[in-house]
């Protein structure tokens, strides 16, 4: 087994507001228990793949041993109690030089990234900051925009593969919502909702074939989901699960929460 | 009864506007301080034209410049710079090797609040960006960069709404053109003398790998994307050469769907706008190819203009 453990989980600041919506708290709270569960489990590093960190030249991997800093996210930089985020991440820079070779092996350009100052996304902090708190060692990787559902699902095949020759337990997380039709105005926070019932309801439907690893049928919906519902980066977080093998029948698929964030979709899956 | 001069100073008005395009290539060809890789120069072609605008810039003595970077994007509103004073580092995540970028910049708020008082009178949502820790964007800072190296002209920054990439391209170029008349509003009422940026690249399809990741600065490996993209840029510029405005707005978002354009995230619809898109032939100062994408730095000179004048 390579990934231990694998996680689909939100990245929107709203998940740490001190009064967020209910929706926001509870999936909060889903990926607090999901981060006990893989320390539980024994998880002693995680590797990050957030839709927020974008690439174009290829795809970044987190080099610099130590990250620490405050964060301003471009658009909610107001964001009552999370205008500035603290963050902390230990990096495992000798895993990040394992998967560069593996990836650089399997011909995608790979860049490794070790410098001051460099903007980590908002997505891997919100999740760090909910799953972590100080027990894991982490790995960042980026989303290249123009690699497609099967380039995506062959990276992640060269990942695991990477990974199953490491004797560190490691969790592969993908940050990442569903359906992506945020509000474009001001709401109250105590309104949220998903944007659309069309949405909501392909959220469910995404949900439940995730559950019952129903992939084909997932396969076949993903254009469609992407269409209709603004899908979060072409909902690539399926072709990066379909690549990290979770659909082999030995697993166990867990939603363990589901909800709006400013309008959009988002849930906590968990894969062990 | 007040002098002409002091009349003129009541009442702003838009000196010029300048399609600023913003590779960080561009700033670390250059070798300034604030910024920490070093290079062997490159890109010359487009770091010279800005010349120009350097020159006008000291000749003019602007207020204050005005710039919309697609590099700082935000998904509910327009979004303005409104903290007096900021200072940090910059670090562009697609360019980490070739921009690190320590800024210090002053930012004229009461034009920033003034922009987005107009901009919500104009219907639109706007937003102050008032956190003192703001990491300024790659865009912002390589325009303004490269016009102002001397940073000691106040600036106004403003985000690129994600609209143009979340709904259709009408929608889109109605929100920034409504961006256009509220800059253009805040400016006059406000008594500003300023200067105009869009901060946006032509042709946008590029290499998906470095040419020599060894030496970024390998000209020898620089070149047009393609002649199809090539020729879309020429036909572009030719039209902003020859004062042909409207035609150039109406192909636009052919432009955008067949080059990648950058100007999709709008920068160029508001900048034109809030100059009332001026039939006036642009001034050409350079084109150059930066990894393949297309950029031309060019000025619509309105500084003849009476204040307020309609272009
Ligand atoms: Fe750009």
């Amino acid at each position: 087994m390579s990934f231990q453990y694998v996680g689909l989980v939100p990245g929107l600041p709203h998940l740490l507001a001190p009064r967020a919506h209910p929706d926001s708290t509870a999936l909060a709270a889903a990926m607090g228990r999901m981060g006990d569960e893989m320390h539980a489990a024994g998880i002693r590093r995680v590797l990050y793949f957030s839709t927020q960190w974008i690439s174009v030249l290829g795809h970044m991997l987190q080099a610099r041993p130590r990250m620490k800093g405050m964060h301003v996210d471009e658009n909610w930089h107001d964001l009552p109690g999370v205008d500035n985020i603290a963050y902390d991440f230990v990096v495992d820079t000798s895993f990040a030089v394992n998967l560069g070779q593996a990836m650089t092996h399997a011909d995608f350009s790979t860049k490794l990234v070790d410098y001051e100052g460099f903007p980590i996304d908002t997505g891997t902090i919100v999740a760090d900051r909910l799953l972590n708190r100080g027990r894991f060692k982490t790995g960042m990787m980026s989303c290249c925009v123009y690699s497609d559902a099967n380039e995506t699902e062959r990276l992640f095949k060269v990942v695991s593969q990477a990974t199953k020759g490491d004797a560190i337990p490691t969790a592969l997380i993908i940050v990442s919502g569903l359906s992506g039709r945020y509000f474009t105005t001001e709401i109250d926070p105590r309104e949220d909702h998903i944007s659309s019932p069309s949405d909501d309801t392909w959220n469910r439907r995404i949900l439940d074939l995730l559950v019952r690893q129903q992939v084909t049928t997932l396969d076949d919906l993903q254009p469609e989901f992407t269409r209709q519902c603004k899908a979060d980066m072409g909902f690539k977080a399926l072709s990066a699960l379909k690549g990290a093998a979770v659909f082999t029948g030995d697993r166990t698929i867990r939603q363990l929460a589901y909800g709006a964030i400013y309008g959009t979709g988002a849930a906590v899956v968990a894969i062990s | 009864m007040p002098k002409p001069a002091e009349l003129e100073a009541r009442t702003g008005k838009i000196l010029g506007g300048w399609l600023a395009p913003h590779p960080p290539h561009l700033v670390y060809g250059e070798n300034p301080v604030q910024n920490e890789p070093r290079s062997r120069g490159g890109w010359e072609g487009l770091r010279w034209a800005y010349d120009h605008c350097r020159l006008r810039i000291k000749e003019q003595r602007p207020d204050v410049i005005i710039v919309h970077s697609p590099h700082w994007q935000t998904v509910v509103g327009h979004h303005v710079l409104a903290v007096k004073h900021l200072q940090g580092l910059s670090v562009d995540p697609i360019f980490p090797h070739l921009f690190r970028y320590r800024f210090n910049l002053e930012v004229d708020t009461e034009l920033a609040e003034a922009i987005y008082d107009e901009s919500r009178q104009c219907g639109l949502t706007a937003k102050r960006m008032t956190n003192p820790n703001f990491r300024v964007d790659y865009g912002t800072i390589v325009s303004l960069h490269m016009m102002n190296p001397a940073w000691d002209i106040p600036v106004v920054a403003i985000s690129a709404n994600n609209s143009p990439y979340f709904y259709d391209d009408d929608i889109a170029q109605d929100e920034m053109t409504r961006l256009g008349v509220a800059t253009r509003a805040a400016i006059e009422k406000t008594g500003r003398r300023a200067v105009l940026a869009a901060s946006n690249t032509l042709s946008h399809l590029h290499f998906s790998r470095e040419p020599n990741p060894e030496l970024p600065e390998d000209m020898t490996r620089e070149h047009v994307y393609s002649q199809a993209q090539y020729e879309w840029d020429m036909r572009v510029i030719t039209l902003m050469r020859s004062g042909k405005t409207k035609e150039l707005m109406a192909i636009l978002p052919e432009f955008m769907r067949e080059t990648f354009a950058e100007v999709k995230a709008g920068s160029l619809t508001w900048m034109l706008s809030a100059m009332g898109f001026p039939e006036i032939p642009a001034k050409f100062y350079g084109y150059g190819s930066v990894i393949g994408t297309g950029n031309a730095v060019m000025e619509w000179d309105l500084s003849q203009q009476a204040p307020g004048g309609a272009p």
